[in-house]
């Protein structure tokens, strides 16, 4: 039975009296509200972070970040970008409300792929970035209005793609961190309210050694960022205070896994349990080539033997046969070809089709895994998953 | 089209679910023998209704006051018929 018309006095923890949850009354009343959490302002460092406690107002569905500075290089000699620039200088986003830690603590790679897995508006499509020394129009997860870092001679910096020149290499990059698993319905977003609210984002920098390797040059590093929120009124109606359905939080939550075999590599997902649904698993084998630090493995046939995920015992509802046909299916899923030789991502979508019908119940599916069948075991290889789930406010994260 | 967690995702509720205008009892009770013979015709027959053992008191006594009721007294006969006789 739906919550509506339900007046809990308690909302993801925290006291709420005379708050009733309705979600089609609070749509008809609300206003959306877009503000400035973090005026522009320098960070604290690469390998530092930047805390940003954020303002307690409304229903908070989601923030967005936006990086923006100079790379300087300032002597004739190659610098060479490692496979982690640029949305990996941005090294992990962790959203902490309410009492609940790191609901959101992934990659500034898989909060990009997130946002082109669920946004249908948002396309990657036929927008240009180098990566790899080769022009990339396909799979770059990047916005034609962002710059992976550009000098005024035209040299442009990507993942693993070593600029012709040095110069000063402006880039301006943004993020969208998902409170809400749904910014439509606003399933999943944080009742921020309250003066019991604790809403707290954390930007961890990447370090300047696993961003790029410098050939003998010096380089200097200008970085700005700034963070604004979309969050909605709570509006009175008839004396009571209206949200939508805020019994839930949204997680995305990454960790990484080394010590990869040829064959099939199970990897049990942590922190399965009652009252959690698994909306989508994001997931990248990188490995280091040539002294280039995560260097993704495509995505196709001959690297990738099969992916599946499976509980229980042996029970597996779901495979696929190699990397390719992997690809494929998240194509066809999210208008992005995020499998591409770029970063190689690859995504189990549970979600998107029908999340009633196809979200996994972790409630029933003990020793939940992924299996990743590799062709050829990778030297000094690991894997990044990241879980997105759903789970009932006072069942912990 | 409700928009909530449990249509959207299939999630529980994080509340005990009351409906404001129907209130029903949350969760099924144990069954409750007191309540279930106490209700209807079968407490008329119940021996833990005190009412059950008035009704057989007075049956006994009306019934031996019918019996006696049928005792010739002499060469009169009071006849004083109440219940069976």
């Amino acid at each position: 039975m739906a919550p509506t018309g339900l007046t809990p006095g308690q909302i993801q923890g925290i006291s709420a009296p005379g708050v009733t949850i309705n979600p089609p009354l609070f749509y008809a009343a609300t206003r959306r509200m877009r503000f400035n959490q973090v005026t522009t302002q320098a960070f604290a460092g690469l390998g530092s972070t930047d805390p940003v406690t954020l303002r307690q107002t409304g229903i908070v569905s989601s923030l967005e970040v936006r990086v923006s500075g100079t790379l300087t290089t300032t002597v004739a000699d190659v610098t060479a970008m490692s496979a982690r620039w640029p949305y990996g200088l941005a090294k992990r986003f962790k959203l902490s409300a309410n009492g609940q830690s790191n609901l959101i603590d992934a990659r500034g790679l898989t909060v990009k792929c997130h946002e082109l897995a669920t946004n249908p508006e948002c396309s990657d499509r036929g927008i240009t970035k180098f990566a790899g020394a080769v022009a990339q129009t396909q799979g770059t997860l990047a916005m034609a209005s962002e710059n992976w870092g550009t000098s005024p001679g035209g040299n442009q910096l990507g993942p693993r793609h070593t600029p012709g020149a040095v110069g000063v290499f402006t880039f301006d990059l943004t993020y969208v961190i998902p409170v809400a698993a749904d910014p439509v319905s606003l399933v999943g977003a944080v009742f921020a309210q309250t003066t019991g609210t604790n809403l707290t984002l954390e930007i961890e920098w990447e370090t300047e050694v696993n961003l790029l390797t410098i050939g003998g040059a010096t380089t200097a590093w200008a970085v700005n960022y700034e963070v604004s929120s979309i969050a909605y009124s709570i509006p009175q109606v008839n004396g009571q205070f209206v949200v939508p359905d805020v019994t839930t939080f949204h997680q995305l939550s990454e960790f990484r896994r080394a010590g990869l075999t040829a064959g099939d590599n199970e990897i049990l997902l942590p922190g399965v349990g009652v009252g959690r649904k698994l909306l989508r698993i994001y997931g990248q084998v990188t490995d280091t080539i040539g002294g280039v630090l995560s260097v993704p493995i495509p995505l196709t046939a001959a690297t990738y033997g099969g992916f599946a995920w499976r509980y229980g015992g042996n029970d597996t509802p779901e495979q696929w046969a190699n990397g390719q046909t992997m690809r494929y299916t998240q194509e066809r899923l999210t208008g992005s070809d995020i499998g591409s030789p770029v970063w190689a991502m690859w995504l189990y979508d549970f979600a998107s089709e029908n999340a009633l019908r196809d979200v996994v119940d972790e409630g029933q599916t003990s020793d939940l895994r992924l299996v990743v069948n590799l062709v050829a075991a990778p030297a000094a290889g690991a894997v990044q998953v990241a879980q997105e789930t759903l789970f009932l406010a006072p069942a912990g994260a | 089209m409700t928009w909530d967690a449990q249509s959207l995702y299939g999630m529980g509720s994080a509340h005990p679910v009351v409906n404001p205008v129907n209130a029903a009892p949350t969760q099924h009770m144990a069954p409750d023998d007191d309540r279930e013979w106490g209700v209807g015709m079968r407490a008329l027959v119940n021996p833990r209704n005190p009412l059950f053992w008035v009704g057989a008191l007075m049956a006994v006594t009306v019934g031996a006051a019918g019996l006696a009721g049928s005792v010739r007294l002499g060469p009169a006969k009071l006849s004083g018929s109440v219940g069976k006789s």
